[in-house]
């Protein structure tokens, strides 16, 4: 990957001071708040930051397609040395699609559902070509232009987008946004919500068009890793601010902004087990309670009082590499220090022994058909078997489709499966294997799920819905407040959080209280079915921390369902790797990622980022 | 291939018409067996009659025969096109709703097409200027509309145009000649497409909204394609669909409409009939018309069915989730 | 480690209490209040309704009678404020018995699903493929008329639009992992039925409230307009338009008063039924 700055000087789009503000009844909030950005001709930028950045809506600044209530209040943006905010509506909107693209982030939402494939295509053809062009014409180009985002198959031009897979969707929009042949492309999260094989096709798919064409491009993403690989220049956004920008490779060596430090040390490596996992305490704030002082003081662990007085200004620490930190020259040899140490490999953990011969749960052959009505069927699972032995933590890594989500309900007991058994080691005191549908399973095994937004009833207040599962086993209700505040301290919250409902509560907050009701039955095996995904990245590994940790203090078994390895790199010990319903490869968990040897597993790997 | 689909689906549709008419039918003569005093005193009405005449009567009727028979001689009947006779008027039901259906149809028609024209456009163009002065003032005034009675409409365009303003005329159908008929259907069309009109677009702007709102409109804006495109291709199409299913409902509450503007503005269709018949018990009516409303709206329904499959490529599709 | 507190989400009375509503919801909540009070105290207010005087009929409205005297010579006003009694009682108990009975039967049928739902759809799918508000004619006109005969047939038909649409939202919130959660956690059936999906649903069922109510109040009126209704004689709005439709020019009021007191009645709990649903599905997850 080339990350020379092109030599042609003159940025084809320029961003000076640009501040969006959202106009509310309640006043103007900040968005965004002084943005400087640059993109030469053929360059590719990578704009990083967390929810709460402002990323999406500075590239619907450029894009000129702001939400209603949302105005530019300061700054200029300029595209080829025009102006384009002293343009009028219609001339700006001769830019969109001619000039500067931008592309969604869900490709199962960005089409048409009532149109076809090649229609999204053609249209863009018709609107930019001065002259008619027939219907033959126009399939022959579209049919030429799906592959070049690498659709061969030509009879997907008449295909409805309800028909095609997400990855094809996604190819299916980039071919329509380039319909145009515009010279600037933003992408915003493109790979986001795919599969990381998919994702990684994608990205490739994205860097070969800009190439060819000699397009720029800014891609839009949460995800440090992916911005590295593919970018030539980061910039790095935090609540409305650009906090660090520099080319890649220096920032991934030498991040030089604490936050960017952090960003990058929570997000899990899937290279090595870290013996520490390093997460940002806090939560992102808005910009406007942080807009007198380093936006990220609050969370920093460097902060002195100067950053808290007053707002510093993004200055060049070396040659194109700015940092808005004022106290990195200070604080820069600690940086270094804290990163190789928490890069460091850590010890294998030592799994304790037990006596008894039962496994925890044994999996023998399962399967588990789906009817999806018509008489078509799904075959999710095509005959699992796995073993997790008491106080293992295993990994179950797999993409949508591999069945891994169907196996982790089966072992709770939220599907039977079709065939094959299920057994779970009884509390200590019974010989006798419960089977997950059993009552006496749910002090067995419990659950957490992904989607901390609605895996808690938004009407029931937080020491309410730890207390409900307590209470159905008979307990009065003065016992099950004093275990609810157990529970809520061994998360790490306040006690103060079981008088409030979750909608006060951040995810990663509402996550740590579904785990905290998971754990109220006292369970011996924890199901964690993609328990960070939803979560933002410094949030992640606050919660993979909280796992290694109630795992040693309450001896538990996890089963760690996910399609992330990074994750599974450094929380699990065993892994099982999943594909459309069968285990392909098993085993320690540094063994298979440093070397695997089913084909499956090794496209996984190269998959990963970075 | 699809149109194959779409075939057979219309074919099953129409199929299924049958058994559900059938229960309509079983359900109304069941009804009106319930009536206090029996449907001889309905006959009767209050008239001096002797014993003999009685016996008579439910002789003629078949009223002194088991439920089972009467219904199954009423069954016969009608798959002959012989839906009895008025209790009232001694009239063939069959020919007074043959002589009333047309003007129903039309009525209907008018109230329609007037609620479309208005309740799309108006709708539509809400949509676009969400929030505005004129957004609000077409909502508040759908709101009111949708919450007026029909009957009450129909009085207050009565005093309107009977005592202030001269436009139309306000009772029966005129001089019987088609164009006057038309002309006399006017008033009460329009006093019928109110409801409608307020739904239509009630539905139509909250689809419109929703549409706009989307991801893949937002994507062929970022694309540079023209507006009138957008709205038209990407968001009027799609948004129709919800209209679409809200037809059925517009289908049978015109029929009720009908009436009550039937009634009020004198119009000799189906649905005065109704009121007619109501009043007076006549059981042979009441049981003919429910049957032909029956039958109307599952009609209504399977086209409402057989558009919304043409027009949403969704529908007609197995697709086998991957 | 600085916490950020968000807004604490509160219970719907307190929202409604906090936030002053616009200036037409106002308007709506007043008039209903104005006309429950006149449900109760109207007599007093107006006289009687039922004093006929054949001199004086069908006169305009004037300083006697403010709107006028209706044919058979009764002051309109006084009888537009006596029938508020049946203009309210009548919706009250056919929206209740909708809220009631779809709870039960939409939530059971939505959660537990299978055999239970199916029965209970089929019966609901029937009824509402009836074009209503004709069957109700012809069904109580066939069971002898009346008020009460009204009331009862509008219940069921009410009902069955009520359970479709509960039923919909209780499969909706069974889809959601927080109901999954507490199976697994041992909740019992009932339990979640009761403690978790109805307070989640129940904003639907405060906007169908508001909706049926104003839905009956302008059926019980038709079908009181076709004689259908009250016995002749009791004030009733519906009926009063009727009876003085031959009137129409001499003293309009004695027909229209009625009719706009159905329409404003009909649209103030419009209003406030759908405000109400606003506020109460007013965003309850807050990402950051």
């Amino acid at each position: 990957m080339d990350h020379e700055r092109p030599t042609e000087f003159e940025p084809l789009l320029q961003v000076r001071d640009l501040s969006v503000v959202y106009n509310s009844r309640k006043g103007a909030a900040t968005i965004l708040s002084d943005i400087n950005l640059e993109v030469g001709k053929g360059e590719t930028i990578g704009i990083v930051g967390e929810s709460g950045s402002g990323k999406s809506i500075l590239s619907k600044a450029v894009a000129d397609l702001l939400p209603p209530g949302v105005v530019v209040s300061g700054g200029g943006i300029h595209h080829d040395g025009t102006s384009l905010l002293d343009l009028d509506r219609k001339a700006r909107a001769a830019y969109r699609g001619e000039r500067i693209t931008l592309m969604y982030q869900d490709p199962f939402t960005m089409l048409n559902p009532l149109m076809r494939a090649g229609t999204h295509i053609v249209e863009g053809l018709r609107r930019s070509s001065p002259t008619r062009i027939s219907k033959a014409e126009g399939k022959e180009e579209a049919i030429r232009r799906l592959a070049e985002v690498g659709i061969t198959d030509k009879d997907v031009v008449d295909r409805y987008t309800f028909e095609l897979s997400g990855g094809m969707r996604q190819r299916v929009a980039l071919a329509a946004a380039l319909a145009r042949d515009p010279d600037l492309l933003i992408a915003d999260e493109p790979s986001t919500a795919l599969d990381v094989t998919t994702q990684a096709e994608i990205l490739k798919l994205l860097s070969r068009a800009q190439q060819a064409r000699g397009m720029s491009l800014v891609l839009i993403t949460h995800d440090l890793r992916v911005a590295f690989s593919v970018c030539d220049r980061v910039y790095v956004l935090y609540a409305g601010s650009v906090l660090e920008v520099g080319k890649a490779p220096m920032l991934q060596a030498q991040p030089r902004h604490p936050y960017t430090h952090g960003l990058l040390l929570s997000e899990p490596t899937a290279k090595s087990r870290q013996a520490k996992l390093i997460s940002i305490e806090g939560t992102v704030p808005r910009p406007d309670e942080v807009s007198d002082q380093c936006g990220f003081a609050p969370r920093c662990r460097w902060a002195a009082d100067a950053c808290r007085s007053e707002r510093p200004i993004l200055a060049e620490y070396e040659h194109e590499h700015l940092s808005r930190c004022i106290r990195i020259t200070a604080i820069a040899e600690e940086m270094r220090t804290e990163r190789a140490s928490a890069l460091a490999p850590a010890e294998p953990r030592r799994v304790p022994k037990t006596n008894d011969d039962i496994a925890m749960v044994s999996i023998v052959d399962v399967h588990k058909t789906f009817a999806t009505g018509k008489g078509a069927a799904v075959k999710a699972l095509r005959g699992v078997s796995l073993e997790v032995a008491r106080g293992d933590t295993v990994g179950l890594v797999g993409e949508s489709g591999s069945g891994k989500t169907t196996l982790g309900r089966c072992v709770v007991g939220l599907d039977t499966p079709t065939q094959g058994q299920i057994l779970l080691a009884p509390k200590s005191g019974s010989e006798v294997p419960l089977k997950p549908t059993d009552g006496a399973a749910r002090r067995v095994v419990q659950i957490v799920f992904q989607d901390p937004y609605s895996s808690l009833d938004p009407r029931q207040k937080v020491g309410s819905a730890l207390m409900e599962p307590i209470m159905t086993l008979g307990l009065s209700r003065s016992d099950a407040y004093d275990r609810a505040e157990e529970l809520i301290d061994a998360v790490g919250l306040p006690r103060e959080y079981l008088k409030r409902h979750p909608a006060s509560l951040s995810g990663g907050e509402r996550q740590r209280i579904a785990i905290a009701r998971a754990l109220s039955l006292e369970p011996d095996l924890l199901v964690c079915d993609e328990p960070v995904s939803a979560l933002d990245v410094s949030v992640q590994a606050q919660i993979l921390k909280l796992f290694r940790e109630l795992r040693e203090r309450l001896n538990l078994s996890l089963l760690f369902i996910t399609h992330d390895l990074a994750v599974v790199r450094q929380v699990t010990d065993t892994v099982h790797i999943l594909h459309q319903g069968l285990i392909v490869e098993s085993g320690e968990v540094g063994k298979v990622m440093d070397s695997p040897t089913h084909p499956y597993t090794k496209r996984l790997i190269a998959s990963i980022p970075g | 291939m699809r149109n194959r689909n779409l075939g057979r689906y219309a074919v099953r549709r129409l199929l299924m018409l049958i058994p559900i008419a059938f229960l309509i039918s079983v359900v109304v003569f069941l009804l009106t067996s319930l009536v206090p005093g029996g449907a001889v005193a309905a006959l009767i009405e209050g008239r001096p009659t002797s014993q003999g005449t009685v016996e008579a009567l439910k002789a003629k009727y078949h009223l002194d025969e088991p439920l089972i028979t009467q219904y199954w001689i009423w069954l016969k009947g009608v798959l002959q096109g012989d839906f009895g006779r008025s209790f009232q008027s001694s009239q063939l039901v069959m020919d007074s709703i043959r002589s009333r259906i047309g003007l129903t149809i039309w009525l209907n028609a008018i109230g329609l097409s007037i609620a479309l024209v208005i309740g799309v456009p108006l709708g539509t163009w809400a949509a676009m200027r969400r929030g505005s002065s004129q957004d609000r003032t077409i909502v508040g005034a759908s709101i009111f509309a949708s919450s007026t009675p029909s009957f009450v409409v129909a009085l207050g365009f009565l005093w309107l145009f009977g005592q202030k303003l001269d436009w139309f005329p306000l009772y029966g159908v005129g001089d019987g000649s088609f164009r006057d008929q038309m002309w006399h259907l006017v008033l009460p069309g329009i006093v019928m497409a109110i409801t409608p009109t307020a739904l239509i677009l009630k539905i139509t702007r909250a689809s419109m909204l929703d549409q706009i709102d989307q991801d893949h409109i937002a994507f062929a804006r970022a694309r540079g394609l023209r507006e009138r495109r957008v709205i038209f291709v990407y968001g009027l199409r799609n948004a129709l669909i919800p209209v679409l299913t809200a037809a059925g409902l517009i289908f049978v509450g015109l029929l009720t409409g009908t009436v009550f503007v039937e009634f009020v503005f004198g119009l000799p269709g189906l649905g005065a009939l109704l009121v007619i018949a109501v009043k007076n018990s006549d059981i042979p009516v009441i049981q003919g018309l429910v049957l032909v409303v029956g039958v109307w709206i599952s009609v209504a329904n399977l086209l409402v069915d057989l558009s919304y499959a043409a027009v949403d490529p969704r529908v007609t599709f197995r697709k086998v989730s991957d | 480690m600085t916490v950020h507190t968000k807004d604490q989400p509160v219970s719907l009375a307190r929202r409604v209490v906090r936030s002053r509503p616009p200036f037409s919801i106002m308007v709506a909540f007043s008039f209903v209040a104005a006309v429950l009070v006149i449900s109760v105290v109207g007599q007093a207010l107006a006289g009687s309704a039922n004093i006929q005087d054949l001199a004086s009929v069908a006169n305009p409205a004037s300083g006697d009678h403010w709107l006028g005297t209706d044919r058979l010579g009764r002051d309109v006003l006084a009888r537009v404020f006596a029938g508020t009694r049946t203009a309210v009682i009548g919706p009250l108990i056919i929206a209740s018995s909708g809220l009631v009975l779809s709870s039960i039967f939409g939530i059971a049928a939505g959660y537990i699903g299978g055999g239970l739902d199916s029965t209970i759809m089929r019966t609901v799918d029937f009824f509402i493929a009836l074009p209503g508000l004709l069957v109700a004619i012809v069904a109580v006109s066939v069971l002898g008329g009346g008020y009460g005969m009204a009331i009862i047939v509008l219940s069921i038909f009410n009902v069955q639009g009520d359970i479709r649409i509960v039923r919909g939202a209780a499969i909706e919130q069974k889809g959601l992992p927080y109901i999954e959660a507490l199976r697994s956690l041992g909740v019992k059936r009932l339990r979640i039925m009761w403690r978790h999906m109805l307070p989640n649903v129940s904003p639907v069922l405060v906007a169908d409230f508001a909706i049926d109510f104003a839905l009956s109040l302008v059926a019980l009126a038709g079908l009181s307009f076709l004689g259908l209704g009250s016995q002749p004689g009791t004030p009733e709005w519906g009926g009063m338009l009727a009876v003085n439709q031959a009137i129409l020019f001499s003293n309009p009021l004695a027909s229209l008063a009625p009719g706009f007191a159905i329409i404003l009645l009909a649209v103030s709990v419009n209003l406030i039924g759908d405000w109400l649903y606003d506020k109460y599905t007013a965003p309850d997850r807050v990402r950051n």
